[in-house]
């Protein structure tokens, strides 16, 4: 048993009369309280997230002038249950999701003081992601909404990492957002909620899956990015040549199949630790050469679009890796732009960034239908991956 | 005591609201995929059907399987939020003991689970003979053989012994009654999923998690 799962589950706060939900009007779901409709209200949001290999949930309070606290966030990972077949396997995750989603939202409420009687929306994650896991959230956050009168927002699991920044720091809109994860690379110009427009994304696979995949093949433990990272302090990144994918190519698309294809067939040869410890440094440099060299291509065309002040945030697991982001530092700092990214436990898959969306979409008016859809693919910016498809456009659509 | 029982294991998606074991309101609707998106408006129209606030409700119960794995998830996922959120306890409901509910004699419950095998389980006058498994049809046959009484063979896959077991007879119900969400929720059996078959993930050198 997971040693989070021992705290005790047990009295849930006391909650308010339940007669009929007091105070706040009664609400059908799908409409909102016309009090949440505005911004001069304080919004207590809970979220949930299970689109991959974490159970989460988060509770958080968006006041009025639009600043947000989080008031818990816990995070049950997975990564033992996945660890011996070396990657996510998506049946267990599911499995894993529904044993503890009850719990961890428990946690989350009781850590953050608070009833369901006053929270004013339940957000949860409804996609993209592993489609078994995002179910059991989503059927989680339905749930409570239908139970105690609440709106329920169905949020993009990227839209929560698009805006994971906000979550400990002031970074208005809009701003260049590059999102790199285990699942996903892009390249965004976020003007808003729910106004995303992509600039490049990756034609294969996504960074962190390259930082995974090439850690396996060089032996080490699952999740392997992070693993990877530590093996690389005091490598010597000039020893093996790695390619460099698109290197002075237009736009602002990734490839890392390439790199990753390469840097497997050294390993396959390298014996001593200092072989490897010398290749993971080259890899680690090679993809965050590939990140700032792209971004800063996406930085020509922001730039070139907005006056003023210019941001530049990094979102996602790759966000955490500190090569990638003190290159990403140098290169927003040189041109001009102010240099985000959220702290080291808001890169990764947590349930604050959901509950931050949901609160800010709550905000805005947009809610979801009891009827949402568990969506496993499901771009922020659906026009342009619609229109100009590129790496992850499969036989059933873009997924993101 | 007012119960809300759902159902999304099989091939139905069912809700049901009760007061001590009498149903106020059910909705059921045949389908075999698309359980996540109909559950909470059937839930909530029949709440409404039964004059019923969330706020009133003692009890929820869900079937906790065997049967489609995503399906048990989402009502299990469902009641349990639910349940925490009103402050009340959550029930599972086993599909095999909800089918064979309210039949007397030998009963035989059953549910097709593809790759040629059947989950199943036998009952006597409403109390299980033996538990609940997933085998082959050759293995519920040889179970009957030899008792020579009538069986009731009830469930979505009722037709799989048909002609094999001469002494039974079929009823190929799509998913457990309304009533007998109620009854067996009412028991108050934890939440546990039933999936009876381990993920099918390959460990590296081709293993089998467990082996």
């Amino acid at each position: 048993m997971r040693d989070w799962v021992t705290a005790s589950f047990e009295p849930l706060l006391p909650m308010r009369s339940l007669g009929v939900f007091e105070n706040d009007c009664v609400v059908t779901v799908g409409q909102i309280p016309r009090s949440a409709m505005t911004r001069h209200t304080t919004l207590t949001v809970l979220g949930i997230e299970t689109s991959c290999d974490e159970t989460a949930a988060a509770v958080l309070r968006l006041d009025e002038d639009g600043r947000a606290h989080v008031l818990s966030s816990i995070v049950a990972s997975q990564i033992a249950d996945h660890a011996p077949f070396g990657g996510v396997v998506p049946e267990i995750a599911a499995r894993a999701h529904v044993e503890v989603i009850e719990g961890v939202i428990a946690q989350a409420m009781a850590g953050a003081g608070t009833s369901f009687g006053a929270l004013s929306g339940v957000a949860a994650t409804a996609g993209p992601g592993l489609v078994g896991g995002v179910m059991v959230g989503l059927s989680a956050g339905k749930a409570i909404s239908l139970a105690r009168g609440i709106p329920l927002i169905a949020v993009n699991h990227l839209e929560g990492h698009a805006l994971s920044a906000r979550l400990d720091a002031d970074v208005p809109y809009p701003f260049l957002l590059l999102l790199v994860s285990g699942g996903h690379c892009q390249l965004l110009s976020v003007a808003g909620i729910g106004a995303c427009t992509r600039l490049g994304s990756t034609i294969d696979d996504a960074a962190g899956e390259a930082f995974d995949k090439i850690a396996k093949t060089l032996g080490l433990p699952y999740p392997g990015g992070p693993e990877l990272e530590k093996l690389a302090v005091g490598g010597d990144s000039s020893r093996y040549p790695l390619p460099r994918a698109l290197l002075g190519r237009e736009g602002c698309d990734f490839s890392f199949s390439g790199l990753k294809t390469a840097a497997a067939r050294i390993a396959e040869s390298l014996i001593t630790v200092a072989e490897k410890r010398d290749l993971a440094a080259c890899v680690q440099t090679a993809i965050a050469r590939q990140l700032s060299e792209r971004t800063v291509h996406a930085m020509g065309v922001y730039a070139a679009q907005h006056k003023g002040d210019r941001r530049f945030v990094v979102a996602g697991g790759v966000a955490a890796n500190a090569a990638v982001r003190a290159a990403l530092q140098h290169e927003a700092l040189a041109r001009g732009f102010s240099f985000h990214a959220p702290s080291l436990k808001y890169c990764t898959d947590n349930a604050a960034m959901i509950a931050l969306a949901g609160a800010e979409r709550l905000a805005e008016g947009l809610t979801d239908s009891l009827d949402a859809p568990a969506r496993p693919r499901w771009p922020l910016d659906e026009a342009a991956a619609i229109a100009n498809p590129v790496g992850t456009y499969g036989r059933k659509g873009a997924k993101a | 005591m007012i119960t809300l029982a759902v159902d999304t294991c099989l091939g139905a998606c069912t809700a049901v609201v009760g007061r001590d074991g009498a149903v106020l309101a059910s909705l059921s609707e045949t389908m075999m995929r698309g359980h996540q998106e109909r559950l909470a408006p059937m839930v909530e129209q029949v709440m409404q059907a039964a004059g019923v606030a969330f706020a009133d409700l003692d009890l929820i119960g869900a079937t906790v399987g065997p049967g489609s794995f995503t399906g048990l998830r989402v009502g299990l996922a469902f009641a349990r939020s639910m349940a925490l959120a009103l402050d009340i306890p959550c029930a599972g409901i086993g599909v095999l003991e909800a089918l064979a509910t309210g039949r007397e004699g030998l009963v035989l419950a059953i549910i097709d689970a593809r790759r040629d095998q059947a989950y199943w389980q036998a009952f006597e006058n409403g109390s299980a003979v033996c538990p609940p498994a997933a085998s082959k049809v050759a293995d519920v046959v040889d179970f009957f053989s030899g008792r020579g009484r009538e069986i009731i063979a009830v469930g979505p896959g009722a037709a799989m012994v048909e002609g094999c077991l001469p002494n039974a007879r079929i009823a190929p119900v799509e998913a457990p009654a309304p009533e007998a969400l109620l009854a067996l929720a009412a028991r108050r059996d934890p939440g546990t999923p039933l999936y009876l078959r381990t993920p099918d993930a390959k460990l590296p050198g081709g293993k089998v998690l467990g082996e």
